[in-house]
């Protein structure tokens, strides 16, 4: 190679490096490449579905090649369970009526959300060991705003932490840096949950070693901050053990979300979710 | 070759300490096409693709660039004998330079997106990842696609 290339290279390698580190810089302190950053996620958008594509090709051949016992099989399968939920909808129905005639007796004013949602599909997963991410296909075009609370079919999924035109990056609550507001299903016991970067269960912060806390129990949000909506479940405690000076417990939690394995997830988009009490 | 990774890594259900190993598949290409084949590579594609890569992966605007931007530049500079890169230089260049580009990537988390630094072994994991993907695609790749070029080339 001649000298006259290398030092071309070299200067374009440096007016590079130069413009990589002011973006950075730029993105830490204004918003400024918040534009070029949108303008490129909507061309990624492209490339991601049809990268997503086979995969749709492949879930459409599998169903048409099922036969049709399997079919039948599901078909029934569903029924039933179709049958259970709407028997467990009208349980609920009247478990609400009755909460609501309850709170009135005790002077509560409830406010109750009108809870709206967007269904979103998984665009990209994050997870690496230092954080647990997912890009999902829904943003700012689609009412998504920064904060919003996620959900699955089985409990909290986690929190909308960046909202781009056409995608969103959802922190899951299995995030170290996540925490929600908790509160025991059993006892009533208020706690944060937080996650630990294992897929495989969370924990909860500063729980004195007489809380009334057992393995097994249900961890439901209690609503608390405004963000997740009350009731939502979030994990079932498997261990709770001593710390060494036997001041706090140590809390494992099962997260109840299926967080790798789902594909379409709700992102809440509703407003206020709290009660007060009345004056 | 990415849309095989790609199927493969959705068919097989691989236990989650696999995904500690994950090679970092554009650093590999970039230093692939910079170390083992005699065209000229522009700097300005390490540069744009870095960029499509932090908007995916919400890493801070710019980060990748400047990784791939430098891991391309290192990979001309690796010494070629007979306009074959030798194995051990390239080894110890991409064992470097994914060492770098991760402790980059993982120290601009923890100071702009304030994300907690994991376990130096994460580190590690990616590293051996990456170098064990680089033997494999040195020995399938430049065996088999490669050498047929050489013989007709000159």
């Amino acid at each position: 190679m001649s000298a006259a290339p290398q030092t071309s290279n070299i200067h374009t390698l440096l007016i590079l490096c130069f413009l990589c580190v002011l973006s950075i810089c730029l993105e830490h302190f204004t918003n400024f490449v918040n534009h070029p950053r949108q303008f490129i996620t909507w061309v990624t958008l492209g490339v991601q579905r049809v990268a997503n594509g086979y995969e749709d090709v492949l879930r459409f051949s599998g169903n048409y090649l099922s036969d049709r016992n399997e079919l039948l099989e599901r078909i029934e399968a569903l029924e039933v369970e179709n049958e259970q939920i709407s028997t467990l909808n009208s349980q609920l129905r009247a478990l609400e009526v009755s909460n609501v005639e309850l709170r009135e007796v005790l002077g509560f004013r409830i406010r109750e959300p009108t809870l709206s949602y967007v269904i979103a599909e998984l665009a990209a997963p994050l997870v690496s060991p230092a954080r647990d991410e997912v890009m999902l296909n829904r943003g700012l075009a689609h009412g998504i705003k920064q904060g919003s609370a996620v959900l699955d079919a089985s409990g909290v999924f986690g929190q909308v932490v960046e909202v781009l035109p056409y995608t969103s990056r959802v922190l899951m609550v299995t995030d170290k840096r996540i925490a929600v507001p908790v509160r025991v299903e059993r006892s009533g016991l208020h706690a944060v949950l937080t996650g630990v970067g294992d897929s495989r269960h969370l924990t909860l912060e500063h729980v004195e070693v007489t809380a009334d806390i057992e393995e097994g129990d249900l961890l439901i949000t209690s609503g608390l901050g405004g963000t997740f909506p009350y009731g939502y479940p979030v994990g079932v405690v498997t261990t709770r053990e001593n710390d060494e000076a036997g001041v706090v417990v140590r809390v494992s939690i099962e997260p109840r979300a299926e967080l790798n394995r789902r594909r379409y997830i709700l992102i809440l988009t509703g407003a206020s979710y709290s009660e007060t009490p009345a004056e | 070759m990415s849309v095989f990774v790609s199927a493969f890594h959705s068919f097989a259900f691989f236990p989650e300490f696999v995904s500690y190993f994950t090679p970092n598949v554009v650093l590999l290409v970039c230093f692939y096409w910079a170390s083992n084949t005699n065209t000229s590579v522009s700097l300005l594609i390490p540069f744009v693709t870095g960029f499509f890569l932090d908007t995916l992966f919400a890493y801070p605007f710019g980060l990748n660039s400047l990784i791939l931007c430098l891991i391309t530049y290192l990979g001309m500079k690796i010494p070629k004998r007979e306009n074959k890169a030798v194995l051990r230089f390239q080894l110890a260049g991409l064992g470097i330079a994914s060492i770098l580009a991760e402790l980059a990537r993982y120290l601009s988390l923890t100071i702009v997106a304030d994300t907690p630094l994991p376990s130096p072994l994460v580190l590690v994991y990616s590293v051996i990842g990456t170098l064990v993907t680089w033997v494999l695609v040195v020995f399938v790749l430049d065996r088999w696609l490669v050498s047929e070029e050489t013989e007709v080339s000159f």
